[in-house]
């Protein structure tokens, strides 16, 4: 199957159940809001060994956000509850609590409520100030640049991680080209983001080493230096990969980034350098699931 | 579904006990017209005193009430009411959740003791508004309340939560222990406001009452703008519109930590 002169492999990428939530980051100004943000989703590209995913997932306007300041919207994901609520509460601390002039509210509707304020309001030492304002609870906690405000606790909801998709590429440039697209176009998308540095991973994995300690390794089917020496499912001319990994509130929402970025890239002048695109899975068995490349792009 | 409107039929000046309005529960019409309510020293037919129709048991529209209706909205949950005219004491006392509007004046004694929900009193309200009623320590445990007029005497005793906005004045003897929660009045504030106060924060434009409190730095506060658009947004109309509110944080005569906003 090919769109636009862009050849998709007959593959699927699998995918997990998570545990999602959202949070919004504000601040006085963008610059001071994304400070917040980047610090709070620094080191959260895995839940291998980071404990959640996260991601800014959009840029707010000052009208969308609840104290009418810039702001970004940031999604985390993670395997269980109480990893989440120990990462929301520990980044949340360290990362916005600590962060000149920002306010931290949820960005998320639902009866599984986690904590988010909940516990740094002890913070204020007795300081500390409760609203009560639509039937959300609001902490004020004094600091020495005014108050820092935030919502006492945000939704926790069922979520989905681990779509992707890989492009095979002639050449680097071409491979990272076309990935930075494909991210620039899920950065508009609602309810998703791009977990890895730049929302892109060269290191894809495959499950288990050779090296007992390890749960997991790099994927060798894939790395365009050993195709000669291993099981490679690479054609010669690729001698670059790329992999993008897709977290998401729902199937659909993921369904949408796969689709608008694949058709990005088509249209793009790097199309005529990547071989093919196709997508991780361990062979259907583990994650429930399964984004078929070709039914999305149908 | 159509709401279940109540028209009032009752011409003397008896007063009607509307309790029953709030323990509706999902019925036939026919069953709420055959309700029995007590009436001075009778029982009555409910339809005898009302012209009852309408399908949707949660939305319920008293078309032309008056001052003699007493208790509507008592022990309100999840339902909503739309009042036309006036009403008499009680209104909303103990109210758990749902809405009132009334498009009137309410009497003495309303929202005593609400829990949650909320209630729109586009008219005037009157002396002992979120009193404390019998049997309980708190004169409103939660919920919001717009009065888009004014409030009479000895009106909030005891808040300990919730958001009360008064359009006009706000009478002698008002949110006396106050606990906790946020007040704006819009209009002047009687005689001693806010005696015995421990916490809680007041948005006022009256600066007669500021020389009792302690000026604070003005630093920036997120709270505040927050706050602002949070109740215009839910009002739907520009109640605050400072943006550079002179904050007083405590009083000269003791602890409280009450904090007042002068807007």
């Amino acid at each position: 199957m090919k769109i636009n002169g862009l050849a998709i492999e007959n593959t699927f990428a699998e995918a997990f159940n998570m545990k999602a939530s959202r949070i919004i980051v504000t601040a006085d100004n963008i610059k001071w809001a994304k400070n917040a943000a980047t610090s709070f989703t620094g080191f959260a590209t895995s839940v291998i060994a980071c404990g959640i995913e996260a991601g800014i997932e959009r840029q707010l306007k000052a009208k969308e956000t609840p104290d009418g300041r810039p702001g970004f919207a940031i999604l985390l994901f993670s395997m269980s509850r109480s990893q989440l609520e120990k990462q929301l509460e520990t980044r949340a601390g360290q990362c916005i609590l600590t962060c000149p002039t920002t306010a931290l509210f949820s960005g998320l509707d639902g009866e599984d409520m986690i904590p988010l304020g909940k516990n740094l309001k002890y913070f204020g030492d007795g300081f500390q100030i409760s609203k009560r304002i639509d039937k959300k609870r609001f902490w004020r906690i004094p600091v020495m640049d005014g108050e820092f405000m935030c919502e006492e606790t945000t939704a926790r909801v069922p979520a989905i991680g681990g779509g992707n998709f890989i492009l095979l590429s002639k050449n680097r440039a071409s491979c990272l080209s076309a990935c930075e697209i494909a991210v620039n176009v899920m950065s508009e998308i609602g309810n998703i983001i791009t977990p890895f540095p730049g929302g892109v991973v060269r290191s894809g994995s495959k499950v288990g080493s050779k090296y007992k300690a390890l749960i997991a390794s790099t994927n060798d089917a894939f790395c365009p230096s050993l195709s000669g020496i291993t099981g490679s499912k690479l054609h010669k001319s690729v001698n670059c990969v790329m992999e993008i990994v897709i977290n998401g509130l729902t199937k659909e929402d993921i369904d949408k980034g796969i689709r608008e970025s694949l058709i990005a890239i088509s249209k793009s002048n790097y199309k005529k350098d990547i071989v093919s695109v196709s997508a991780g899975n361990y062979g259907g068995k583990l994650g429930p699931h399964h984004f078929h490349l070709r039914k999305i792009l149908k | 579904m159509k709401p279940l409107v109540f028209k009032c039929k009752i011409k003397d000046k008896r007063r009607l006990d509307m309790s029953w309005l709030s323990k509706i529960k999902t019925s036939s019409l026919s069953n709420i017209k055959n309700l029995r309510v007590n009436y001075g020293s009778k029982e009555y037919k409910l339809s005898t005193l009302f012209d009852v129709s309408g399908n949707n048991f949660k939305d319920i529209i008293i078309s032309n009430s008056n001052k003699h209706l007493d208790n509507i909205g008592n022990n309100l949950e999840d339902k909503k009411i739309t009042i036309f005219g006036n009403v008499g004491f009680g209104l909303a006392k103990g109210m758990c959740s749902g809405e009132i509007i009334l498009n009137g004046n309410a009497g003495k004694n309303a929202c005593s003791g609400m829990k949650g929900g909320s209630v729109h009193i586009l008219g005037n309200a009157d002396d002992g508004f979120c009193s404390l009623p019998t049997s309980m320590n708190e004169g409103l445990v939660d919920g919001f309340i717009y009065v888009q007029k004014s409030v009479g005497d000895d009106s909030v005793v005891r808040m300990r939560r919730g958001n009360i906005i008064i359009g006009g004045n706000i009478g002698s003897g008002s949110c006396l222990e106050l606990i906790s929660g946020s007040v704006v009045v819009l209009g002047k504030i009687g005689n001693n406001f806010c005696h015995n106060a421990r916490r809680g924060t007041i948005f006022t434009r009256d600066k007669s009452i500021c020389r009792e409190y302690i000026k604070a730095n003005q630093t920036d506060l997120t709270f505040f703008n927050f706050y602002k658009i949070k109740i215009n947004k839910i009002l739907n109309k520009s109640i605050i519109n400072s943006s550079k509110p002179v904050r007083y944080f405590g009083t000269k005569s003791g602890k409280e930590l009450i904090e007042l906003f002068v807007i």
